[in-house]
């Protein structure tokens, strides 16, 4: 056994996984840095409206930990910044860091919003899917920590033409500096957690669904804001073509997952969370009725059955097995699901208000890149690889991972991975490898 | 005028039953400058009987190639399930050795050997492949007042794997050309569902429903017209017509054109010299409509 | 013992064995990959007018070796127009598979009368219709060159190589 490492842990991806594995690590007593590329902590977890099986409210779950993170003494947060190169090895990793500007002097911003209130601009807002528009200076999302503004620099006036700079006049702390650069930090580390989560499969790549095409077809994450009390319909559970309240709900699983064409892996919690949705509906309009198209249940996981059971029992929920073969809409553009029923052999149409794709988690976006600044290894589909017996690290010593970068995970097994992940990088630091 | 010459494959249906097809084609290629050679020899593509026996077809699609490719030439089809066979043989003879040893084998017995020589293209994509620009000097009556929907077919484009289509959710084929002599293109549902011809054989009703579905879903899109470019899907939507009518007791009465007689008319040439005499569903309202503007 | 007795009359007519046999023809390697979504049934033109050819559950009858499945008109009613192919999400190349079942129902000697006549008349005429004298005068009324005239010494070698008046007999 070699002497005690003090170097910190750094960990890349500040969702529910990355948060937990720090949380841990700070608890330790190890120094770590947590590095998110986006303007806030929270991940995908934040963009959930409640989480199965208990129905929880995701972000107020979520939030007491991004806090927790937040304020910990022992970690040191890097949102909005990106990991550029990592050298070295096992116990001595040099990291360079590049922390983009957001233009705000992060000490003087209270994320008070003023700024935003009066800004000219709207653009599409990333965190809530699009659904609504933001200004060129914003806060990420409702909850988002740091609690400071962003300006958005593609979208800003004063950046793309060179007038405005209202937010710098109605600023009363003065946080605006429009001549905020870029910078890079270099970090010395002892050991890596990646913990970078997923993206959702695009369904326009599925032309037959009509995603994109009819309005009223939506993603499952799309439906997620739409339903929850922050989202852009303030929770109520209105359709985008005309803002009517959504009775009649197809769900249809396996969207880009069991798919030779797209992902031939199955993404695992997509029965849940269509469950979750659906039941969801009923609570928020007892008029509705759901139908999940699915082609086989798996609820894999302590009371997940029960749940379903619940579902089909107490909210009515229709189970149909079978996968849909197309979508077709109407002149008032209800969706037209087409499937087979194979139970009972029957083939049918019905017509919906509204139709939500369980689209496949795939890699995340940027990953082959990420993957040679570590020098790490992808599998065959595109995530980080693992061995089966070490299926917390990665290809080279030091750098672990943890939750749906691995491959597709619900959140109860991302934190256990979390943990598991600070646990074995905390061993070098400790003095037990490197 | 392009300067191509093809062999030209007619298949079984278009010589005695779509003659109109064969009519139209044959003025529109002359004006366009395509050469068309008669196969003198030529036997069924095969298709009929692959649920009979694949090996059969094969050889039947594998003389038909071997005829072509005694003359030289390339192979120009007008039915889709000629085309979809004869280039899957085309091209499953050229890249599988074991099976082109066993089929050149059996075709020494009628003294004829597959030697991967030519291609087999479908009148529409030789048509497609032609650069727009240069065909468009051939429209000088543009159809700009017809609504036109098109109907492809399925062995066109389908396998996709086969015949290397983009994006089979939606060929874009039939669509350009039509587009191409001016008249609007219009989309409807289940324009990319199959005709059923086949299924006429052993259950004739499922041809009518599946011709009623999409003469309604066609006019309910505003067609003038349907096209179509396979004899199967012809004798489905326009010889069929009058039969669905009666069963299903309404009237669609919606003329069904080979796509050579659209472009002819676009061209100019007269409906006489197209064959438009022999369609069952008569297109004299579409006639008489493009002659007051 | 009604009942027993179906029931062992049934098991010996599963043939465990079928489903290597389709699987070891040309076209049916992928027949393996069903997992009974439904995807082609629902896609299909046919099934949607009648209740008896449902793609999928002969995939699985086949599946499980029950080779009784190829005998009926079920199969027949595939018109082969791919749209299953293209859509099934395990890659199951479901219009060659149907084909394919169709051939062996063929070699079982099960083949439907119009089949038969498709192959006499290749056979005798070079094309899958008995043409009517009466067309080909009328291709000469409208100018049309003469239609082709096969070798009909060629198509029945080529018959004779896979033994085709076997299966048509």
């Amino acid at each position: 056994m070699r002497s005690k490492n003090s170097l910190p842990i750094l960990i890349i991806g500040g969702g529910i996984a990355g948060i937990q594995a720090a949380i841990d690590l700070g608890g330790m007593g190890i120094k770590v840095h947590l590095i998110e590329e986006k303007p806030s902590i929270g991940g995908r977890m934040a963009q959930l409206d409640k989480t199965f099986p208990t129905n929880d409210c995701s972000i107020c779950i979520l939030a007491p930990k991004m806090a927790e993170c937040f304020r910990h003494p022992n970690i040191t947060l890097h949102t909005y910044s990106e990991v550029k190169e990592v050298t070295g090895s096992l116990g001595d990793f040099s990291v360079k860091v590049l922390k983009k500007a957001r233009f705000i002097k992060e000490k003087e911003c209270v994320g008070c919003g003023e700024c935003a209130a009066k800004c000219p601009v709207r653009v599409p807002d990333e965190f809530d899917i699009e659904l609504r528009r933001r200004e060129a200076i914003y806060m990420y999302f409702l909850q988002a920590l740091p609690m400071i503004m962003t300006i958005d620099k593609d979208h800003c006036l004063y950046f793309t033409r060179g007038v405005c700079r209202i937010c710098e006049r109605v600023c009363t702390r003065d946080a605006i500096d429009f001549e905020q650069k870029d910078r890079e930090i270099d970090l010395k580390v002892g050991a890596i957690i990646v913990a970078t989560g997923f993206d959702l499969f695009n369904p326009v790549n599925i032309s037959e669904y009509g995603y994109k095409r009819y309005r009223n077809v939506v993603s499952a994450l799309e439906y997620e804001r739409l339903i929850c009390a922050s989202g852009p319909t303030g929770g109520h559970l209105l359709r985008p073509s005309d803002r009517k309240p959504a009775e009649k709900i197809a769900f249809l699983q396996c969207v880009g997952s069991r798919d030779v064409k797209n992902n031939q892996y199955c993404s695992t919690i997509c029965c849940m969370h269509a469950t979750k949705e659906a039941i969801l509906a009923k609570e928020h309009d007892s008029n509705v009725q759901s139908f999940i198209f699915y082609m086989d249940m798996r609820a894999i996981g302590k009371g997940f059955q029960k749940y379903i059971s619940r579902g089909e029992a107490e909210y009515g929920i229709k189970y149909v097995r079978g996968r849909v073969t197309k979508i077709t809409e109407d002149s008032a553009e209800n969706p037209i699901i087409w499937f087979e029923d194979t139970q009972d052999s029957a083939i049918g149409k019905m017509k919906m208000d509204l139709t939500v794709l369980a689209t496949s988690f795939i890699p995340r976006r940027g990953r082959v890149d990420l993957a040679e600044i570590l020098g790490v290894e992808l599998d065959e589909y595109g995530f980080f690889k693992v061995n089966d017996l070490t299926p917390l690290s990665t290809s080279k010593p030091g750098i672990y991972i943890c939750g749906c970068c691995k491959e597709p995970m619900d959140i109860p097994d991302s934190v256990a991975q979390a943990s598991g992940a600070a646990a074995v990088a905390a061993e070098v630091i400790m003095g037990v490898k490197g | 005028m392009v300067n191509m010459r093809y062999a030209l494959y007619l298949g079984c249906l278009i010589p005695f039953r779509e003659m109109n097809y064969e009519i139209s084609t044959r003025r529109v290629a002359k004006d366009i400058g395509i050469e068309i050679c008669d196969m003198g020899d030529a036997n069924c593509c095969g298709l009929p009987i692959d649920s009979v026996n694949h090996e059969m077809m094969t050889l039947l699609a594998a003389r038909n190639l071997c005829l072509a490719e005694n003359m030289e030439l390339d192979i120009m089809t007008l039915c889709n399930g000629c085309t979809g066979v004869l280039m899957k043989v085309n091209k499953k003879l050229k890249a599988d050795r074991e099976l082109r040893k066993k089929v050149n084998h059996q075709l020494s017995s009628i003294g004829m050997e597959f030697q991967g020589k030519i291609k087999v293209k479908h009148f529409a994509q030789i048509l497609a492949d032609i650069d727009v620009d240069i065909l468009k000097k051939f429209i000088i009556k543009p159809l700009h007042s017809l609504t036109i929907a098109g109907y492809i077919g399925c062995h066109i484009f389908r396998p996709s794997e086969f015949m290397e289509v983009k994006n089979p959710e939606n060929p874009s084929l039939l669509d350009d050309l039509i587009k191409l002599t001016g008249a609007k293109s219009v989309r409807y549902v289940d324009e990319y569902q199959c005709c059923g011809f086949v299924e006429g054989a052993i259950e004739p009703q499922i041809p009518l429903f599946l011709a009623r579905e999409k003469l309604r879903n066609a006019k309910k899109a505003g067609a003038d017209a349907m096209v179509t470019i396979c004899p199967s899907c012809h004798q489905v939507l326009d010889s069929n017509q009058r039969r669905a009518e009666r069963k299903f007791s309404e009237i669609y009465d919606l003329p069904i054109l080979h796509y050579p007689q659209l472009l002819g008319l676009a061209m100019g040439i007269s409906h006489e010299e197209l064959g438009f005499n022999e369609l069952r569903v008569k297109p004299a309202k579409l006639l008489e409509y493009l002659m007051e503007v | 013992m009604e009942i027993q007795r179906t029931v062992k009359e049934m098991y010996y007519r599963v043939d465990p064995k079928f489903k290597y046999k389709v699987l070891k023809a040309p076209g049916g390697e992928t027949f393996k990959f069903c997992y009974q979504c439904g995807t082609c049934t629902a896609t299909c033109p046919v099934a949607r007018f009648t209740d008896i050819f449902r793609p999928n559950k002969i995939i699985h009858l086949a599946k499980l070796g029950i080779r009784n499945v190829t005998y009926s008109d079920a199969v027949w009613l595939c018109v082969n127009c791919y749209s299953c192919t293209e859509r099934c999400p395990q890659g199951v190349k479901v219009a060659d598979v149907m084909r394919l079942l169709k051939n062996l129902a063929v070699e079982d000697g099960y083949i439907p009368e119009f089949s038969k006549e498709f192959m006499k008349n290749i056979l005798n005429t070079g094309f899958v219709y008995s043409i009517p004298s009466s067309r080909i005068s009328k291709r000469v009324t409208l100018g049309l060159p003469p239609p082709p005239q096969p070798k009909l010494a060629d198509l029945k070698k080529l018959g004779e190589m896979v033994k085709i008046s076997e299966l048509i007999e």
